[in-house]
């Protein structure tokens, strides 16, 4: 009888120190294969006759735009080339930056050589790209100046910033 | 006749000269970059590091990169490496100065992967083209110490291409934004699942107690097993002395 007793307490003793641990181990049996592509964007930019965006020297107009001498129907000022390795599809978008009394708005693009689509550049990226999920290939930015009557004999320069935005 | 001889003789040296040669050498400006994991874990009051890897093809000209940080959660901090500095370049001859963090040569593409790789380079793998050499940036991103698991932050790393001696009215520049998205995880290697009830808060979370004490939903049910079985042992034990004395 003292032995079963004994016998007794001790399982209790042992069921209660075990009883959690035992409880608490569940083991997993699926399991999750994962793989990761980093992105990959390559984009050049290609200048009509390696001049930069020259609009040379103009007689101010109130009606006349000039256009980039190098650019003619079919080549652009600028060639936007989204390279062949680039993975994942990016929206092309522009912007310009000028210091100076020359107005932003004077500086235009548009993607035909026809002005068809004209518009100024702005100082922040348009919210709708100009060319939305852009795959591999070449992408035309033709480039425009007004100047208007009444501007000022100078040098007029800007920056234009192309961006590749990853949706 | 020996004018006529002299002109055919010109006109074939002309001929002869190959096309690219007599093409001037068009810019081409490539903006390159390849992400690492974008995807990145890190424990509180640690850091981790993403990569941006950067390369130079299909351009014939350096490209110079400027990196900064465009957005962060509060009370985060990120460094790039290498830290943005002044390099001196001679453009035609002229020597002018750029702020940048770093340049990339114009490279080449190789079939297989260079088996040496000077300093300051890595290889990397472009799908369906080969490999080249470019150059890592690294963004080092701290993690507050008290912020609760399971917490994610957006990091934003603005980058922009710039390429020297360019001629005429407007300069052209690239822009690209690089994003991290960070989610602060535990320190445990191990893994384990709990179910948190109502009004029960994940461990690490600074509304939970501060004592750091691990409370788990079930973690009564121990003390209580015990002091059972310990109730039970003393009955036990004072029945068998009882019938001794007996």
């Amino acid at each position: 009888m003292k032995r079963i007793l004994v016998s007794a307490i001790i399982s209790i003793v042992l069921l209660a120190t075990f009883a959690l641990p035992v409880f608490a181990v569940s083991e997993e049996t699926n399991t999750t294969a994962s793989v990761t592509v980093g992105a990959i964007i390559s984009i050049t930019l290609q200048d009509a006759n390696n001049d930069g965006i020259q609009f040379g020297t103009v007689e101010p107009s109130d009606t006349e735009i000039f256009g980039d001498v190098a650019q003619s129907d079919g080549t652009p000022a600028i060639g936007v080339t989204v390279q062949s390795e680039t993975n994942t599809r990016v929206d092309l978008n522009i912007k310009g930056e000028v210091s100076g009394t020359f107005a932003l708005s004077n500086w235009k693009f548009s993607t035909n050589y026809d002005q068809s689509d004209i518009r100024d550049l702005t100082s922040t990226y348009p919210d709708l790209p100009i060319y939305d999920e852009a795959p591999a290939g070449t992408y035309a930015f033709y480039q425009w100046v007004s100047v208007p009557v009444g501007t000022e004999a100078g040098t007029y320069t800007a920056t234009i910033y192309f961006k590749a935005e990853n949706d | 006749m020996k004018k006529y001889c002299l002109l055919i003789l010109a006109v074939l040296i002309l001929l002869s000269i190959p096309l690219p040669v007599m093409a001037a050498d068009e810019a081409k400006y490539n903006f390159a970059s390849a992400q690492g994991d974008k995807e990145l874990r890190i424990q509180p009051g640690n850091e981790g590091t993403g990569y941006i890897y950067f390369y130079n093809i299909d351009g014939n000209r350096i490209t110079h990169i400027s990196l900064e940080v465009g957005a962060l959660p509060e009370g985060w901090n990120v460094v790039i490496e290498p830290a943005s500095g002044e390099t001196q370049v001679l453009v035609s001859g002229n020597p002018v100065t750029v702020t940048e963090n770093l340049y990339i040569e114009p490279s080449q593409i190789f079939e297989e992967e260079p088996q040496t790789i000077p300093e300051g380079l890595v290889s990397i793998k472009i799908p369906g083209r080969g490999y080249t050499l470019g150059k890592a940036a690294s963004i080092k991103i701290s993690v507050p110490k008290a912020i609760a698991l399971g917490t994610t932050g957006k990091i934003s790393i603005a980058a922009e291409a710039a390429w020297l001696g360019q001629s005429g009215s407007a300069a052209v520049k690239q822009a690209r934004d690089f994003e991290f998205n960070v989610t602060v995880v535990s320190g445990q290697t191990e893994f384990s699942e709990q179910i948190l009830k109502p009004g029960d808060t994940a461990p690490g979370n600074p509304a939970s107690d501060s004592s750091g004490e691990d409370k788990t939903s079930n973690g009564w049910l121990l003390p209580v097993i015990i002091g059972v079985a310990t109730i039970l042992a003393v009955i036990v034990l004072m029945l068998l002395i009882r019938r001794k004395g007996k």
